[in-house]
């Protein structure tokens, strides 16, 4: 499968950029739902759902644990970056695209 | 004080089993403990919590499925007992709504985990039904008719359930041509 041409679904997309740093479940929830202005509240089942089939594909990796309270965490590999960075240049093609037809149209 | 209820919800009124457990909840009844058809019931404030309930992959007994309860537990949803591979969880509701299956892809993933459970005991209570069936008719035992007219109707049941969630499930997969 070509990972360049396929969509990554919203929850995996903010799952990736939220482990550019390590990060645990709890953090990558928290993270994505401030990144998105509330926006987007991932579900705990969703999440670990994601999370294991990005390990199975090796686009994340287990970093260990949080020294204080044990909880495992995670963070994007080479893979992983590869991955977001085709998805950001898809947006970027989308959006491009969509914002120049609806100029064109709105202009004639 | 600990109250205990008995009620019986079909497989695929879960969504119903749910409902109840809420609603209970927000009358200060915590659910604590289940078995079958049976439910242990807390105090707790009016609408502490919220509760879900869920068809695990995996028995919660089983390692893969005590990571998954452990990882739940990491983002806040308390465990509160299963019936086999259904879990039973509850949220602090103060800390905003409840979903363990927020996207589409992931509540069809929850659906087609029941009917892989469902279709199992639909097809053996067929064949149990014909076997009693058919060793009533050559030996005019009135025992195996019996059980045997059991089988059908739990296999119509099920086959009830199935259809119900064959349902919703193409009524996801159509808005799943839309969006996530």
């Amino acid at each position: 499968m070509n990972i360049g041409n396929s969509a990554l679904t919203e929850a995996v997309y903010y799952i990736l950029l939220s482990l550019l740093e390590p990060r645990h479940g709890y953090g990558i929830m928290q993270f994505t739902e401030q990144l998105s202005g509330g926006r987007v509240r991932l579900a705990a089942g969703t999440l670990y759902g994601a999370i294991n089939t990005m390990l199975e594909k090796g686009w994340i990796e287990a970093c260990g644990t949080e020294p204080n309270t044990r909880k495992k965490e995670y963070v994007i590999t080479q893979t992983g970056t590869a991955v977001l960075l085709g998805e950001i240049a898809r947006l970027e093609e989308l959006a491009r695209n969509g914002r120049q037809l609806i100029e064109q149209v709105i202009r004639y | 004080m600990k109250q205990k209820f008995h009620k019986w919800f079909w497989v695929w009124e879960f969504e119903k089993e749910i409902r109840w457990i809420n609603d209970m909840a927000a009358k200060g009844f915590g659910l604590c403990h289940v078995g079958l058809c049976t439910y242990w019931f807390d105090d707790i404030k009016p609408g502490e919590y919220t509760y879900h309930l869920e068809l695990a992959e995996n028995q919660p007994l089983s390692e893969k499925g005590q990571e998954y309860l452990d990882f739940l537990n990491e983002c806040g949803v308390e465990y509160v007992g299963n019936v086999l591979r259904w879990i039973y969880l509850r949220k602090k509701a103060a800390d905003g709504p409840f979903e363990l299956h927020a996207d589409l892809d992931s509540k069809l993933a929850h659906l087609r985990r029941i009917v892989l459970l469902l279709l199992p005991v639909m097809f053996l209570n067929i064949w149990a039904s014909y076997l009693n069936i058919h060793h009533a008719l050559n030996h005019s035992s009135d025992g195996n008719l019996f059980v045997g007219m059991m089988n059908l109707w739990c296999s119509a049941m099920v086959g009830y359930a199935v259809v119900r969630i064959g349902i919703q499930i193409r009524r996801l997969k159509k808005e799943r041509q839309l969006h996530e």
